[in-house]
């Protein structure tokens, strides 16, 4: 039960700064979705290095290697389990259950939706996050352990009042994540599940990105709006079309608002876990042989040769931004 | 209109339970302050304050400390708080009355000193969405306020406590917080995140002040919450020398304002409150709060050795209060 094991980074961000780093090589990796314009959802595979077209600063780059998420990828589900994202979740004593967010509901979609299409040669790491706590599962490549991890992990029960009332620091948890990428090869991928109500962070949704995009990790969210938003219109989308719909952009991830899963409507709601597994899966990874002045960022253009495709890639490859 | 769950019915004046060692209880009250100045034969007596203590019926009445003293040249920092509640400044020496043992005491030294400050700015967000953008505002005009050697942490309160972990002078840190951690939420644990913003304070130099902004309702734990009461929060303030002041923001519907909580912990703290109003210029109201709270006097009087316990009265202009500090200081004469 080695797979159960799991990885506390307690305390990583409070006794470290965040650290914003390249890629310390002149290699660069892009992870870039391709999707057909006329039929969102679908996602184009058996692309060439010759159908695309990479421009940094201006300049076009040629690509040094092409691989796929179809030969394997990491993926890290990171999971918002403070309050104001659970609240619903029936905890001993509590009056909670039965209202606002629909978590066993959650834990159902991942369940459902997401689990079974991770193939044999996918790498899954469960992560969760609430006060000012950050946690991760060991690398799991065994599908038999994932659904046990998931529970083990996700465990709002499990989690002391203190953290569970704190802050949502879901930048820093981003930061977290990826330095846990960092340690896989291959195409790395964020699934986000979080409404967005960040609080107590160290970083900033842009740095969040920033940091993400600098160490080739897409960033997926899943937006959970959940009943703590005012039906005020302004409000209403705020964490998510301003905050986390650009951080999925700026790395090459999906943004999705689970209208499903918010709408409280009692009906089992299953997140759309399985459209981002199929993009994570057709995504590509190009590899840039860059110059080291080049390595530091600038903005950068992905586009492909065929027509009628919508290409899903960073906007700019992260600068190295000051660490604090 | 919004309305407020059943779910998240509230229970008021909960015990602690489940905190961590960051929210340490510390004692605050006579036998503290007699043992930190028996040593020079001083001995302020933190009970004899019953304007403070009492309530705000009783804000007009002139503030007093009894002390046990040689021929010392007692130092005591003092605030003085106008009619309104606001804090007052630009008063001179002769503006203030000292009495020792119901006699007039000359004031021998006088300072009116400004120092930097060290600021938790904390936002109820229990309240209507449309608010959280007038917060923000106030929040921009506050950080544009400070100075150079200033530093803030910002931070909110409902139904989850998150402050900053960045004590900073840095703006565009302060402002990124304000711009992307306001959210609006359910309940108004104000003891327990007044206490939570004491613990980044309590390393800081300069004047440490904790400003509450809200709409001041009844304070409230959701079930479950870790819950710290007015009363342990307000004397942990006192004894650790923080401030706390109260910027009330005029909200409707069911979060409406007036409860006065955040009042009470001003007025025993040596803060102060103001009541803002829809049609106040914001960068001069919160600027001329800022310019309040870097604010100190000092009052230096002349005391005698042998004297059984001596009650101090200072009095400043007609109508206002004057806050005693909690820390004395003497040096010979």
């Amino acid at each position: 039960m080695n797979s159960l094991v799991i990885v506390s980074v307690v305390g990583i961000l409070l006794s470290t700064p965040v650290m914003h780093s390249v890629v310390p090589s002149r290699y660069i990796q892009i992870p870039v979705i391709i999707e057909r314009g006329d039929s969102p959802g679908a996602f184009v595979s058996g692309l060439t290095e010759d159908d695309f077209e990479v421009n940094l600063d201006g300049r076009p780059r040629s690509i040094e290697r092409l691989s796929s998420g179809r030969s394997g990828a990491v993926v890290l589900l990171l999971v918002d389990l403070s309050f104001s994202a659970t609240t619903g979740t029936p905890r001993e004593g509590g009056p909670w259950s039965g209202s606002g967010h629909d978590f066993p509901g959650l834990l159902r979609g991942i369940q459902k939706s997401l689990l079974p299409r991770l193939r044999p040669i996918d790498v899954l790491i469960v992560g969760g996050f609430a006060g000012r706590r950050v946690w991760f599962s060991q690398a799991l490549s065994d599908r038999a352990n994932d659904s046990s991890v998931v529970k083990s992990v996700l465990d709002v029960k499990a989690l002391d009042a203190v953290d569970w009332f704190g802050p949502s620091p879901i930048w820093d948890a981003v930061v977290s994540a990826t330095r846990v990428l960092a340690g896989h090869r291959g195409l790395r991928a964020i699934i986000l599940v979080t409404d967005g109500l960040a609080t107590g962070n160290r970083a900033s949704a842009l740095e969040a990105g920033a940091v993400a995009t600098a160490n080739g990790a897409q960033v997926h969210v899943v937006y959970d709006q959940g009943g703590f938003l005012p039906n005020t219109p302004s409000l209403r989308f705020a964490t998510g079309d301003v905050l986390l719909r650009p951080l999925a952009e700026r790395t090459g991830g999906l943004f999705r608002h689970d209208q499903r899963y918010t709408q409280t409507s009692w009906r089992e709601p299953v997140p759309p876990f399985a459209e981002i597994i199929d993009a994570i899966q057709h995504s590509y990874l190009l590899t840039l042989n860059l110059a080291e002045s080049d390595a530091s960022g600038g903005s950068l253009s992905v586009r492909v040769k065929p027509a009628g495709l919508r290409v899903h890639a960073p906007a700019s490859l992260a600068a190295a931004l000051p660490s604090r | 209109m919004l309305s407020v769950p059943e779910r998240l019915r509230v229970i008021a004046k909960r015990r602690p339970r489940g905190l961590h060692a960051p929210w340490p209880k510390r004692t605050a009250g006579r036998k503290s302050i007699c043992r930190l100045y028996l040593g020079v034969s001083l001995c302020v007596v933190a009970a004899v304050l019953p304007a403070l203590t009492s309530g705000a019926g009783s804000a007009q009445e002139p503030e007093t400390n009894t002390f046990r003293a040689g021929v010392e040249v007692l130092r005591l920092p003092v605030t003085v708080r106008g009619p309104d509640d606001r804090l007052v400044t630009g008063l001179s020496r002769d503006d203030f009355r000292v009495f020792v043992g119901g006699r007039p005491t000359a004031i021998d030294v006088f300072s009116d000193r400004t120092q930097a400050l060290a600021v938790g700015l904390l936002f109820n967000t229990w309240t209507d969405g449309e608010v959280l953008e007038r917060y923000r505002s106030i929040g921009r005009a506050f950080v544009d306020a400070l100075e150079p050697s200033d530093r803030a942490t910002i931070g909110s309160f409902s139904h989850e406590i998150a402050i900053s972990p960045f004590v900073t002078g840095d703006r565009t840190v302060l402002h990124r917080v304000l711009a992307e951690e306001l959210w609006h939420g359910w309940g108004n644990p104000l003891g327990t995140a007044v206490d939570v913003a004491l613990t980044p304070l309590a390393n800081q130099g300069g004047k440490r002040v904790v400003v509450v902004v809200g709409p001041d309702r009844q304070p409230d734990c959701l079930v479950d919450q870790p819950c710290v009461g007015i009363g342990a929060t307000t004397a942990r303030a006192r004894g650790e020398e923080v401030s706390v002041f109260g910027v009330r923001v005029q909200t409707s519907g069911y979060s409406q304002s007036g409860a006065g909580a955040v009042r009470e912990m001003a007025l025993r703290t040596g803060g102060g409150y103001l009541r803002l109003q829809p049609s106040d210029n914001l960068s001069e109201a919160i600027g001329e709060v800022v310019r309040a709270l870097r604010h100190e006097y000092i009052l230096g009087f002349t005391a005698s050795i042998g004297l059984p316990s001596q009650r101090v009265e200072v009095r400043a202009i007609p109508g206002s209060t004057v806050w005693l500090g909690r820390r004395l200081s003497a040096g010979s004469r």
